[in-house]
């Protein structure tokens, strides 16, 4: 395992959207550690593994089978151990409602995922070079949508 | 018409016909009295009259007894003497008569007096010349002295005669005066009654007459609202009632009947009678109802279903009401409607309400559809397109090369589509806030957004200072963006885009399709391009969805954006038309609200 490697847990559900993550990512100047989940109960359940250590990033698609990504993104808040994690939400609708209610629910970033597969590039190189720590603190409704 | 004011006419009748009967009873009680004081006074005449000829017989028969008395001094015969008593029984009794005559003038009486003292001497002096010179021829001296004795006597009782005679004449003078005054007077006092009564019943005949034409009239009228109010009732399904609740007697119109499938007057009209057609359910509703309106005297709403004659449930609805009359007695007075079609119709409202609530909730899953499923495989079709353009392209034959690049415009062209479509329904949500807004910044935000194009094309927008209005400001901006951006989309290719903005204050009466009745004013916002323009025959249909008026290749639209224009205008209550000429122009006009 690589300590210095960024750690980035991806829960969704779509294999083809897996696929352009995983291969736009790989591109990205980063080292980093791809963890994927195919839903939000897969996700909540590595999530609670005391033996793992915990994502810096978790990218979180909003529709998915069985759990959806408002449902564990409520819970991981709720949970003590978990509440302090980077939640970018990566989702292919844009609609006002999805945006306000992530925001008031406690995630850091919103993404909408691009139609073209360089802007895809573009937007994880930029979210994964954010400072985490930095960008909590800041956090505000204008650069809450992330625009490239 | 005044039914009310017609109470206070008989007060005036009332008051009127008093004073008459008092003024009546005053002026006959004057004419009695006169003829009383007329009979009075030809009675006393009479009287005075009767005095004077008893007196005239008095003397009379005193004459006669001194003429016999002297037939028998000179002859001895008998017959004088008798004749002689005659007379003096006569004179008696005529005194006795004229005694009581003059018993109501005590002046007369005492003036009787003296006279009947005359008289006596005058008789005792005959009696005793009589017996004294009984059958003697010669006249002794002694009896000339009576005789002349005799003679002044009678001359002093002449005297008094005379006087007590003059007195009456007196009396008689002015009796007769007063007489004469009364006689003049009666005719007069008569006259007066009969003419005051004559214009008493005048007043009163013109009174009655102008009562009895207002009664006409306003029985006229009531006749006339009777009528309109029975065919009223029938027309609207509705029946009145009321019920004297002092003395439990009901009344119903004749629709009260109809409405329960009955003949006017086929029962007798009572609350049992009525409590039978009342669905046994709803009968306690009723009852309670009728409690409530006699207790509160406010009116009070009920509704219950009947079952007519013949079995049909309808449905009523009923509102009475407690009044008091005239008379100062209770009246429950009510109105019962049959609903049963309006129940109908709100069902079938109720449920087209319900299909479309249902087709908006389809709608809004299509939306979703649009938003999420539909866009998913599109953009994995752009993001693999993108994938193949980046680092295979070059390994495809130029067919496949040319093939590719139309897939590409294809999937572009879908997915415009798509965001417009969405775009689209987002302006069908009319839950969005107003807010007083100022139309420069909007506009300013507009031109922002389409600052690239607008340097590319080099376009002049020319606009005046717009107002401050109450809209939902993000469709308003918009609006501005379509409309502007539709005019540079439609602009000529070798000419640079101008677009005049001007906006006036209008009332709607100058808006085509606006109700000219409500006199509003509006904010007339209009946009003029020196575009490409169109046939003004399409001025309607360029509004509608998906409608377009040019081909693909030159001029790339999906027909949603003016769609989009006129349902934001919708929302704002407010209106949009168009005004083109092919390859002059063409202007978009806005309505909005003030």
């Amino acid at each position: 395992m690589n300590h210095d490697a960024l750690r980035i847990l991806l829960a969704e559900d779509d294999e083809d959207d897996r696929l352009f993550f995983k291969d736009a990512i790989s591109e990205v100047k980063v080292k980093t550690l791809v963890t994927m989940v195919n839903d939000g109960v897969q996700l909540m359940e590595y999530l609670s593994n005391p033996d793992i250590h915990l994502p810096n990033v978790v990218f979180l698609d909003l529709n998915m089978p069985r759990k959806g990504g408002m449902e564990c993104l409520k819970e991981i808040r709720c949970d003590s151990k978990l509440k302090n994690l980077s939640i970018a939400i990566y989702s292919t609708s844009a609609s006002e409602e999805d945006i306000e209610e992530t925001f008031v629910k406690g995630a850091n970033i919103y993404i909408k995922k691009p139609n073209d597969f360089g802007e895809l590039k573009k937007v994880l190189a930029e979210v994964i070079s954010i400072n985490w720590q930095y960008h909590t603190s800041g956090l505000n409704k204008e650069n809450f949508l992330l625009s490239i | 018409m005044g039914i009310r004011n017609y109470k206070f006419s008989p007060v005036v009748l009332r008051s009127v016909f008093v004073v008459s009967i008092f003024l009546l009873f005053f002026t006959v009680s004057i004419s009695y009295k006169q003829i009383q004081s007329l009979t009075d006074s030809s009675k006393s005449i009479l009287h005075s009259h009767g005095i004077r000829t008893e007196l005239e017989l008095l003397l009379y028969y005193t004459k006669d007894a001194e003429t016999n008395q002297r037939g028998y001094l000179l002859t001895h015969d008998t017959s004088f003497y008798k004749s002689y008593e005659n007379a003096l029984v006569k004179v008696r009794e005529s005194f006795g008569r004229l005694k009581a005559l003059s018993i109501d003038n005590p002046e007369q009486q005492k003036f009787l007096e003296s006279l009947k003292y005359l008289m006596d001497q005058r008789f005792d002096m005959m009696a005793s010349v009589i017996k004294n010179t009984n059958l003697q021829i010669t006249i002794s001296e002694s009896l000339k002295k009576r005789l002349l004795k005799g003679k002044e006597l009678m001359d002093k009782i002449s005297v008094q005669t005379d006087k007590i005679a003059s007195i009456e004449k007196d009396i008689l003078i002015k009796r007769e005066v007063e007489h004469t005054h009364a006689v003049n007077l009666s005719p007069l006092s008569f006259l007066l009654t009969a003419l005051f009564s004559l214009f008493v019943f005048i007043i009163a005949f013109y009174r009655i007459k102008e009562d009895v034409k207002k009664l006409k009239r306003v029985n006229n009228q009531l006749l006339i609202n009777q009528e309109l109010f029975e065919h009223t009732e029938q027309i609207a399904e509705i029946s009145s009632w009321f019920w004297h609740i002092d003395t439990n007697v009901l009344f119903y119109s004749d629709n009260q009947y109809r409405l329960l499938g009955c003949e006017p007057h086929e029962f007798k009209p009572t609350l049992e009678n009525f409590i039978k057609f009342v669905h046994s359910d709803d009968r306690h509703i009723v009852e309670e109802v009728n409690v409530e309106s006699i207790q509160k005297l406010t009116s009070s709403i009920a509704h219950f279903r009947v079952i007519r004659k013949d079995g049909e449930i309808r449905y009523f609805k009923s509102i009475g009401k407690t009044i008091i009359d005239n008379y100062r007695k209770r009246i429950l007075i009510g109105i019962n409607a049959d609903i049963t079609d309006q129940n109908i119709k709100d069902k079938i409202l109720e449920e087209k309400l319900r299909d479309l609530e249902r087709s908006n909730k389809e709608l809004s899953a299509f939306n979703h559809v649009a938003s999420h499923d539909l866009q998913e495989p599109l953009r994995k079709i752009q993001t693999l397109i993108s994938r193949i353009a980046e680092k295979d392209i070059s390994t495809l034959s130029e067919k496949g090369k040319e093939y590719f690049s139309r897939i590409r415009v294809a999937a572009n062209r879908m997915q415009k589509l798509i965001d417009d479509l969405l775009l689209f329904s987002r302006t069908n949500k009319a839950d969005k806030a107003f807010e007083s807004t100022n139309l420069n910044n909007i506009l300013e935000n507009s031109k922002q957004e389409l600052m690239q194009l607008i340097e590319e094309k080099s376009v002049t927008i020319l606009s005046p200072i717009l107002p401050e209005l109450n809209v939902i400001p993000f469709q308003i901006e918009q609006l501005f963006i379509n409309l502007i951006g539709n005019s540079i989309k439609y602009s000529k290719p070798d000419t640079a885009p101008v677009i005049t903005i001007d906006t006036t204050l209008v009332s709607s009466k100058e808006i085509i399709g606006a109700s000219a009745s409500a006199d509003k004013k509006f904010h007339k916002i209009s946009f003029a391009d020196n575009g490409i323009g169109f046939e003004q025959q399409y001025a309607e249909s360029v509004f509608t969805l998906f409608q377009r008026l040019h081909d693909d290749k030159k001029y790339s639209g999906t027909g949603i954006g003016l769609t989009i224009c006129k349902k934001i205008v919708e929302n704002h209550n407010g209106f949009i038309t168009a005004e083109a000429t092919p390859n002059v122009g063409a202007s978009f006009t806005v309505f909005l609200p003030s």
